[in-house]
């Protein structure tokens, strides 16, 4: 392949990402998980739990686990928002592999052996 | 299932067809395609494969393998990994790997989020994303 050519392959890579993840972030699954998340940090109790989980002074026993944090309203709904793009992205995923005629996303994984 | 958009589909329909016209894709499926049309590299692959598949089924269930069987298995992917075809497969695959995840990173800086984790993310999964 020619450098020119080799150029402009790279080029068409890069817009097409640049499309890909603007046309994501313009999905409802997105913004709902970004609203979400931002509604899990302004949670009151969620704050004082995950504090109080991290740890307090002496090593004192805390009363709560992190399975009732998972249990709280907020983070349910992340989770829930969470799974919506997680399957979006599956599904993408699927069709990004086909073209490609190799997995995508399994062989972008780093790994800490390389 | 999810049903993507027409919009959505097309542009990861364009990424992987970009992905596909690169050299380091282009390497890696022909290097596949030549392992696959060899008979004595295949056979070696799915020996290997299998061996490894009963071994950690095995093991899973609680079962202490013998030294011989490991070393047995060590033996055939040395041989495995010796093989011309194979090397130059792997290599390939090596490199391909390297620019997914550049190419994958790229993705996730203009999404705010980690791609790569959700899109291989199973339901036992769980855990934070952003």
């Amino acid at each position: 392949m020619s450098i020119e050519k080799k150029v402009a392959v790279e080029q068409s890579v890069e817009e097409t990402v640049h499309v890909l993840a603007a046309l994501l972030k313009a999905r409802p699954e997105f913004t709902e998980l970004g609203r979400a998340a931002a509604r899990v940090n302004a949670d009151p109790q969620f704050q004082r739990l995950s504090r109080e989980m991290r740890g307090t002074p002496g090593g004192l026993q805390h009363a709560w686990s992190p399975e009732q944090l998972e249990a709280l309203p907020v983070v349910q709904a992340y989770r829930q928002a969470e799974c919506s793009v997680r399957d979006l992205c599956h599904a993408l995923d699927t069709v990004i592999s086909e073209a490609a005629g190799v997995a995508f996303a399994a062989n972008a994984k780093r790994s800490c052996c390389g | 299932m999810v049903i993507l958009p027409d919009e959505l589909k097309q542009a990861a329909q364009a990424l992987g067809q970009a992905l596909r016209t690169t050299d380091v894709v282009q390497t890696y499926l022909d290097a596949q395609a030549r392992l696959e049309a060899d008979p004595e590299a295949r056979s070696l692959e799915e020996r290997l494969q299998k061996l490894y598949r009963d071994l950690l089924t095995r093991q899973q269930a609680g079962e202490q393998l013998d030294r011989a069987e490991v070393d047995k298995y060590y033996a055939l992917l040395s041989q495995t990994q010796s093989h011309p075809l194979i090397a130059e497969r792997n290599s390939a695959l090596s490199q391909l790997k390297t620019y997914f995840a550049d190419v994958a990173l790229h993705l996730s800086y203009g999404l705010g989020l980690d791609y790569t984790a959700l899109a291989t993310a199973t339901e036992e999964d769980g855990g934070d994303q952003q």
